[in-house]
C-alpha cells in the first residue's frame, strides 16, 4: 500500500445501537462533536476505524471536515458493517459464524450474493449490501477502497469489476496477504466462467445471479479457503515439488516431452498435491499461478475424478484470461494419489490426450517410474532431523526463480494441530514484516519464550527457519548457514530445477 | 418371445480386455445437474452404490464398458457429463459423435423432469438424426418423495416416440437392462443388409424389449 492515506476518527458503537438510518446519523454527528461523556446511552466499546483507500482525498476531506459530511456517511456505514458482524442478537447470523476469524465474501457490483466462506451466502444479503453501499460510497469520489481497519479485525476488498471479493480477518496476516488471497480467490472464479464470458454476462445483464455458472465450485473455493490458511504455497506463492531422485524426476520428464502430440500445450505430474515434473510448449510459460489453481482444483475434487479420465474446461487467468483450455485429467493409481494432467486448446483433442496418456503411462513404466514416485510419496515428507542440525525445529525455504519452496514435515513441539496453525501464524507474520510495502526488510530475527525464528530474504531464495528458544544468535546464523548448504547439495532432489519443453 | 429374449440377453463378461473388440460405441448420459447420473453408470460399471455427499462431476468423465452382443464383444465408451449450465455448450459438442444418448431425470425433483423437454430440443438441434434417445426417471426407490408419476414419465415418452424406463441406482433396479438394451440396439443397427442375410435374425425393437425386461418399481405412482 504505497500511497495509501487514512483517515482516523472515533465514534462509540453499542450493540444496542439502532440500525435505522436518520437517528442513527444524530448519534453520529453528536459523538463526532462532543465529548463522549454527554452521550451516556454508548458508554463502553470504541472503535478505532481507520480506512484507506487509493489517493490522498478521503484523507483532506476527513481533517478538514470533522462535522457531520458525507464522511460520516462513510464511518457509519463501516460501523454498521463492524456491528453486524459482532452483534449478538443478529439473529440470521450465528454466533458461531461470527467466531470465525477469516471470511471471504464474493459479490457482483450490484450486490448479489457470489460465494461466502461460511454460512450460506443467500443468508447475507443485508451484510453484501452494506459492503456494496461502502465501496460505491468511496468509489463516488473517484477513489478506491481497499482496506478498513476496525479494532482487530481487517476488512479487505479487491474490486474487480463486475466482482467485489471482501475478506474480513480477526488473524494476524497483514493487509497485503489478506489481499493476495482475494487473488487467488478471484482467479479460480475466473477459471470456471473465465475473464471475457464474465464480463459479456455483466455488461448486458446487470443483476445475473454468478451462482448459476458457478454451481458445484464451492469445493474449490472451499478447499482453497481452507489451504489459504494453513498451506505455505499460498504465502509464498510457490508450489511444493515432490521429493524424488534427479535421476528418476528426468526420466520422468522425458516420459511427458517424448509422447508430445500438436493437441498438447502443457503437461504436469502431480503426486498428493506436490509436482513432479512438469512440460510445456517453448513459447508459453505455466505461470505459478496458473498452476496452483489447477492443482487446487484437482485436489478439491480428487474424489469426482474416480479412476476414468476426465475432461475439463479451464481458463488459467495469467495465461489467457479470456478462453479456455482443456484439462485432461486422469489418476495413474488406485488410492488418486498420481495424477497427470495435459492442458490442451482444442476442445476436440481428447481422444488424442488419451493416446498420448497410454504412451506416457508406457513409458512410465519402463523406467519404474510410478514405483519411484510411489514410494516417495509413502515415505512422505523428509523430517527436519535429516538436516543435522539439532536446534533446528522447522523451515521454509522458497528459491525465487522457479517458485517452488520446500519444508520438512511438522515434527515435536509442532505435532499437533494447534502449535502447528501457532508456527503458521508466526510464518504469516514474519512473512508480512519482512514483504511490509512501506519498508521492506533483509532479515528478521525474533525471540520469544517458545521459539527463536529468522526470516532472510536474499536475491535467490527466502528463507525461514524456527529454532529451540534458547540459540544464540550466532549459533542461529552458522546453523543457518548450513541448512542452506544441505538445501543445495540436495537441490535436484527438492526442487524441480528444469521445466521441459516440447 | 419373452423367452427368445431372455436368450437374447446380453451377457457382460468382465473378462473381456478393454482393448480388444469388435466393435465400439460412444454413449453419453445426460440430464440436469444432481439427478443421478454419474450413480448411475457407477452402479452399472462397478455394481456399487455411491452413497453419502453429492458429488457433483466436474467436466466430463469417460469410462469404457465392454458387453457381449450375439457373441460380438461391444465396447461401450460412455461419457458422464455434468449437468451444469456452464457445460452446455460442450455437451452439445459432445452430442454430435453420440451413438446413443440417455437422458435422465430425478422422479423427485419435478423440475428435472420439466426441463426433459428443453434437453430434446437440444438433442434434435446438435444430435446426429438416428441418434438412440432413452429417457430415465431415476431414483425410483425414492418412493415416498415421488414428484414425477410413472404415467406421466411415459405419456411423455410416447409423445416424442422414445423409450422410457425407471431405474434406481441406489437398488440397482433396471440399470444393467437400460444399458445392455441401449449395446443390443446400437450393435444391431450397425449391422449391414449384408450381415443379415442367412442369419434369420428378427429385426431388434429396443422398445418392444425395454418393455417385456423392465421390472416395475414397487410404488408406480
Amino acid at each position: 500500500m504505497e500511497d495509501d492515506a487514512t483517515i482516523l476518527s472515533t465514534g462509540h458503537v453499542t450493540s444496542s445501537e439502532s440500525v435505522d438510518v436518520p437517528s442513527d446519523f444524530e448519534n453520529l454527528a453528536s459523538s463526532n462533536s462532543q465529548n463522549s461523556a454527554s452521550n451516556p446511552a454508548n458508554p463502553d466499546i470504541q472503535e478505532e476505524v481507520f480506512v484507506s483507500a487509493d489517493d490522498q482525498y478521503v484523507s483532506d476531506s476527513a481533517l478538514s471536515l470533522p462535522g457531520p459530511s458525507s464522511d460520516d456517511d462513510i464511518s457509519f456505514r463501516q460501523r454498521k458493517l463492524t456491528m453486524l458482524m459482532t452483534e449478538e442478537d443478529e439473529s440470521e447470523l450465528s454466533s458461531s459464524w461470527k467466531e470465525k476469524k477469516s471470511h471471504i465474501f464474493v459479490l457482483t457490483e450490484a450486490g448479489k450474493p457470489v460465494y461466502s466462506r461460511h454460512g450460506c451466502e443467500d443468508k447475507l444479503s443485508s451484510l453484501m449490501g452494506v459492503m456494496v453501499a461502502i465501496v460505491s460510497c468511496v468509489h463516488d469520489r473517484n477513489d478506491t477502497i481497499r482496506s478498513i481497519v476496525a479494532g482487530n479485525r481487517k476488512f479487505v476488498f479487491l474490486i474487480k469489476l463486475p466482482l467485489v471479493l471482501v475478506a474480513v480477518s480477526s488473524a494476524l496476516e497483514t493487509i497485503h496477504q489478506i489481499e493476495i488471497h482475494l487473488h487467488y480467490v478471484y482467479n479460480t472464479i475466473i477459471s470456471v466462467v473465465s475473464l471475457s464470458q464474465l464480463n459479456r454476462i455483466y455488461s448486458t445483464q446487470k443483476n445475473y445471479d454468478l451462482r448459476r455458472l458457478l454451481t458445484g465450485t464451492d469445493k474449490f473455493l472451499d478447499h482453497l479457503c481452507n489451504s489459504m490458511d494453513q498451506d505455505p504455497q499460498y504465502l509464498l506463492r510457490a508450489v511444493k515439488c515432490l521429493p524424488l531422485a534427479g535421476h528418476m524426476r528426468d526420466f520422468v520428464g522425458q516420459s511427458l516431452q517424448q509422447s508430445k502430440t500438436d493437441d498438447l500445450a502443457f503437461a504436469v505430474l502431480v503426486s498428493s498435491g506436490q509436482v513432479v515434473s512438469i512440460c510445456r510448449l517453448k513459447e508459453h510459460n505455466l505461470d505459478t499461478t496458473d498452476l496452483q489453481v489447477l492443482l487446487n482444483l484437482v485436489n478439491a475434487s480428487a474424489t469426482s475424478f474416480h479412476a476414468g479420465e476426465s475432461w475439463l474446461p479451464i481458463c488459467l487467468a495469467q495465461f489467457n484470461p479470456s478462453g479456455f483450455l482443456h484439462a485432461h485429467i486422469s489418476f495413474l493409481d488406485e488410492k488418486l494419489q498420481t495424477c497427470l494432467i495435459f492442458l490442451s486448446a482444442d476442445r476436440d483433442a481428447f481422444f488424442t490426450l488419451c493416446e498420448c496418456k497410454k504412451k506416457v503411462v508406457a513409458k512410465l513404466n519402463k523406467h519404474k517410474c510410478l514405483e519411484a514416485i510411489h514410494l516417495a510419496y509413502s515415505k512422505a515428507d523428509y523430517t527436519v532431523s535429516k538436516v543435522g542440525i539439532p536446534e533446528l525445529w522447522h523451515f521454509l525455504y522458497k528459491t525465487n526463480n522457479i517458485s517452488q519452496f520446500t519444508c520438512p514435515e511438522f515434527s515435536v513441539p509442532y505435532h499437533n494441530e494447534k502449535q502447528r496453525q501457532r508456527l503458521f501464524g508466526l510464518y504469516q507474520e514474519m512473512h508480512g514484516k519482512i514483504h511490509n510495502p512501506a519498508a521492506p526488510l533483509k532479515l528478521h530475527y525474533s525471540v520469544s519464550d517458545e521459539e527463536t525464528l529468522l526470516a532472510w530474504v536474499a536475491s535467490g531464495f527466502e528463507l525461514y527457519a524456527t529454532f529451540s528458544p534458547l540459540v544464540t544468535k550466532n549459533q542461529a546464523i552458522s546453523a543457518v548457514d548450513r541448512l542452506l548448504r544441505w538445501i543445495k547439495h540436495r537441490e535436484d532432489e527438492l526442487f524441480m530445477m528444469r521445466t521441459l519443453t516440447f | 418371445m419373452n423367452g427368445q429374449n431372455q436368450a437374447r440377453r446380453t451377457r457382460i463378461s468382465s473378462s473381456l480386455s478393454s482393448t480388444e473388440f469388435d466393435v465400439s460405441f460412444k454413449v453419453m448420459v445426460i440430464g440436469d445437474s444432481g439427478v443421478g447420473k454419474t450413480c448411475l453408470l457407477v452402479r452399472y460399471k462397478d455394481g456399487t452404490f455411491l452413497d453419502g455427499n453429492f458429488i457433483s462431476t466436474v467436466g466430463f468423465d469417460f469410462k469404457n464398458k465392454m458387453v457381449e452382443v450375439d457373441g460380438k464383444r461391444v465396447k461401450l465408451q460412455i461419457w458422464d457429463t455434468a449437468g451444469q449450465e456452464r457445460f452446455r455448450s460442450m455437451t452439445h459438442n459432445f452430442f454430435r459423435n453420440a451413438s446413443a444418448l440417455l437422458l435422465v431425470y430425478d422422479i423427485c425433483n419435478a423440475q428435472s423432469f420439466v426441463n426433459v423437454a428443453n434437453w430434446i430440443a437440444d438433442v434434435k438441434r446438435y444430435a446426429s438424426p438416428n441418434v438412440t434417445l432413452v429417457m430415465i426417471g431415476n431414483k425410483s426407490d425414492c418412493s415416498s418423495q415421488r414428484m414425477v408419476k410413472y404415467k406421466d414419465g411415459e405419456r411423455l415418452a410416447k409423445e416424442y416416440n422414445i423409450v422410457f424406463l425407471e431405474t434406481s441406482a441406489k437398488t440397482g433396479l433396471n440399470v444393467d437392462l437400460a444399458f445392455e438394451a441401449v449395446a443390443q440396439e446400437l450393435y444391431n443397427n450397425s449391422l449391414t443388409a449384408a450381415d443379415l442375410v442367412g442369419s434369420h435374425k428378427e429385426s431388434f425393437d429396443l422398445k418392444n424389449y425395454v418393455d417385456s425386461e423392465k421390472e416395475r418399481s414397487n410404488c408406480c405412482g
